[in-house]
């Protein structure tokens, strides 16, 4: 035979798993919260109503007795003793004995006159009332009893008075009865009523759950809750729909980036393999140099524009893991020492030693690709400037060329946009250039806006949060 | 003999270049544009046999230029060579009016294949919307408007008026209507043509006017002239 707790143990094992993984549901956590919560609070309250209720039964019993003992004493002392002795308060409650020294009854009211003592009240005070359940010679359960110790005609007495008890705590049981059924019905309606409305407003949630499961589900781009109402579900399902609308413009984004993204590839990939498909095919009617040189500038925009797309694919919203004080001017100076176009000078204009916190790399890269767009529009001049002010780095690039039209201006740090002309120029980029520049200064905590220059061409000016404490160049 | 002429529209120079020497040894003779705009003015002065198109260009993009050529009413046959490979941009391509669509990139032997074939069938011999009179059909689209009315059509009335759009000045014989327009699972009553002629007519004629559809006494329809 096992004992009752590897019994237990044992037994538990026929149980369906998902019963012994079961974890009530909030709809019943609540009810069930609701309901002890109350219980708690009803017990707590109806033990010290009923108490006091009672203590004041008993206490009206007692002062009864008391009074009632007190009235006859006088009355022995006073004179000859009546015999019965006449009840000053309503007959029965309490009863009275009159008895000599020597214990026998020798007086009482009519009903214990006759009687054998009530009492032996040996121990107790006189002038205290006090209360005794089960006394062996009274027929109560419980009672108040008082003694009190006079001198009659024939010497000393003791008057002996009981009240019973039963009677009030009869009366308490009762309101105790009363009261239990009363908190029990009160309970069951408390219970019911947290169980109606939790497994309402969790219909409500669960509602919301299945509408965007749904939506997980059928990666539905314009799939929304419903909206109704001011209260917190409401306001939840609001959230929801701005998330949903917020993650299906991310998709959106994404999906024309990767559209894109492989227009772009495939673009040099297709020049490159039609200038392979020419060596295969008519081999004599090209030339090996210029050839191999077409083939290797193909090449080369390949490679650029894989380099970009990687660059803004690890990029993408992170702040640069790198920063450290750079100096604008440094970055400048080492961003005009590079070949520029024939016929366009590149030079700088004012180049104030100003230090931002950043990536070095990254910040040159700005600037790179800024000059590089800068180099492919100008006439003739680009000019760079680096100032410090109202706590902005300031870098701007003008270039003395067409300009970009207004409308163009925000449009022009997307991805892959070239304005209208631009590829036909040799050397037209990957059309991420400007783009990267936005990512990378927004990285850093700037922005980056097109304008048009005094000359009419156009001012690309990137503000950068000058370094917190101004520190002395290294 | 002489030559073929080929326009080839593509502003990648390096494509360009390759396939422009590449086709010239195949003794076509190639024109180049190196954007949308100059691709347009070319194809209005020279009578090419075909053109060979990119989609984005600068200047003006590859849909626009097509259906700016067939808008002139060019049916010079255009082969669109794009990166875009996307469904609906191979559907936008040929519903501008491009006869043929190849996603770069393309082997040169396929592409070859592509404008033999091409060459073959030569102009198309109807627009990408189809007009007569105060009657436009765009099938591309699905839509029909008579004069500047947006017309609702049944899919079934939409291909009857089409097969008519399609063949102006002929006369059709009911039956002729029925299987072609029905199919020949589908014929049954022949009377079912003439009710949809009366449906068509309802929809698309002006009160008071004479109807766009004619009937031929003893024959069958055909679309009336347009005055």
């Amino acid at each position: 035979m096992s004992t009752n707790a590897s019994a237990a143990v044992v037994d538990t094992a026929w149980l369906p798993e998902s019963l012994l993984g079961w974890r009530p549901g909030l709809r019943l956590r609540y009810a069930a919260m609701a309901t002890v919560f109350a219980a708690v609070t009803f017990t707590a309250g109806g033990a010290v109503a009923l108490r006091l209720y009672h203590d004041n039964l008993v206490s009206t019993v007692e002062t009864s007795v008391h009074s009632a003992a007190r009235a006859i004493a006088a009355a022995v002392h006073r004179g000859p003793l009546p015999d019965p002795i006449p009840m000053p308060v309503a007959s029965g409650v309490p009863r009275v004995q009159v008895l000599d020294a020597a214990g026998r009854v020798i007086s009482g009211d009519p009903a214990s006159a006759d009687a054998p003592p009530m009492t032996r009240l040996a121990g107790i005070s006189l002038n205290t009332v006090r209360t005794v359940s089960e006394p062996t010679n009274l027929p109560e359960h419980h009672a108040a009893v008082t003694a009190l110790l006079t001198t009659g005609s024939s010497g000393p007495l003791t008057v002996e008075a009981v009240g019973s008890l039963d009677a009030a705590d009869a009366k308490t049981s009762t309101a105790i009865q009363l009261s239990a059924l009363a908190g029990g019905i009160c309970l069951a309606v408390i219970g019911l009523v947290a169980w109606v409305t939790t497994g309402r407003t969790l219909r409500r949630v669960e509602r919301l759950r299945s509408q965007v499961s749904t939506i997980t589900a059928t990666e539905d781009p314009a799939g929304r809750v419903p909206q109704s109402g001011r209260d917190e579900l409401a306001r939840l399902g609001v959230t929801l729909n701005q998330m949903l609308a917020t993650l299906a413009r991310s998709a959106e984004r994404h999906k024309r980036f990767a559209a894109d993204a492989a227009h772009e590839l495939r673009t040099p990939i297709a020049g490159l393999s039609a200038a392979i498909d020419l060596a295969c095919f008519h081999p004599k009617t090209i030339d090996q140099a210029t050839w191999t040189a077409e083939l290797a500038e193909g090449h080369r925009r390949l490679g650029h524009l894989v380099d970009d797309l990687l660059e803004l694919a690890s990029l993408d919203g992170d702040a640069p893991k790198l920063r450290q004080p750079t100096n604008l001017a440094h970055i400048v100076t080492d961003g005009t020492r590079r070949p520029a176009p024939p016929g366009v000078d590149l030079q700088v204009g004012t180049a104030q030693p100003v230090v931002v916190l950043g990536d070095p790399r990254q910040l040159a890269r700005i600037l790179t690709n800024l000059v590089d767009n800068a180099l492919r529009h100008a006439q003739r001049t680009v000019t760079l400037h680096v100032i410090g002010t109202n706590g902005y780095a300031v870098l701007s690039v003008t270039d003395d060329g067409p300009g970009i039209p207004v409308a163009d201006r925000q449009r022009i740090f997307d991805r892959f946009v070239r304005l209208d002309g631009h590829r036909a120029r040799p050397g037209g980029g990957s059309g991420l250039g400007l783009a990267l520049v936005h990512d990378m200064v927004a990285a850093h905590a700037g922005t980056v806006t097109a304008t048009g220059s005094a000359s009419g061409g156009a001012t690309f000016i990137v503000r950068l949060p000058l370094a917190p404490t101004p520190t002395t160049d290294t | 003999m002489e030559k073929v002429r080929i326009l080839l529209v593509e502003d990648d120079e390096l494509l360009a270049a390759s396939l422009g020497r590449s086709l010239r040894a195949e003794g076509y003779a190639v024109d180049i544009a190196g954007d949308g705009l100059l691709g347009l003015y070319l194809a209005g002065e020279n009578d090419y046999d075909a053109v060979i198109l990119d989609v984005l260009l600068p200047g003006m993009n590859g849909y626009r230029l097509c259906s700016g050529l067939r808008a002139r009413g060019q049916q010079v046959p255009v082969l669109m060579l794009t990166a875009k490979g996307g469904v609906y941009d191979q559907e936008e391509g040929l519903d501008t009016g491009a006869d043929d669509y190849l996603v770069k990139p393309v082997r040169y032997p396929v592409l070859l294949a592509h404008l033999r074939a091409l060459l073959r069938r030569g102009p198309a011999r109807l627009p990408p919307v189809l007009v007569h009179g105060r009657v436009v059909m765009d099938p591309g689209r699905h839509r029909c408007l008579s004069g500047d009315d947006e017309v609702d059509l049944t899919p079934r009335e939409f291909a009857l008026l089409r097969y008519l759009l399609s063949y102006p000045g002929v006369t059709h014989t009911s039956r002729e209507l029925l299987d072609h327009v029905w199919g020949e699972h589908d014929s049954g009553d022949i009377n079912v043509v003439q009710v949809y002629v009366r449906a068509l007519r309802r929809k698309l004629d002006p009160p008071g006017r004479e109807s766009v559809i004619e009937t031929i006494r003893g024959v069958g329809y055909r679309l009336a002239d347009v005055n």
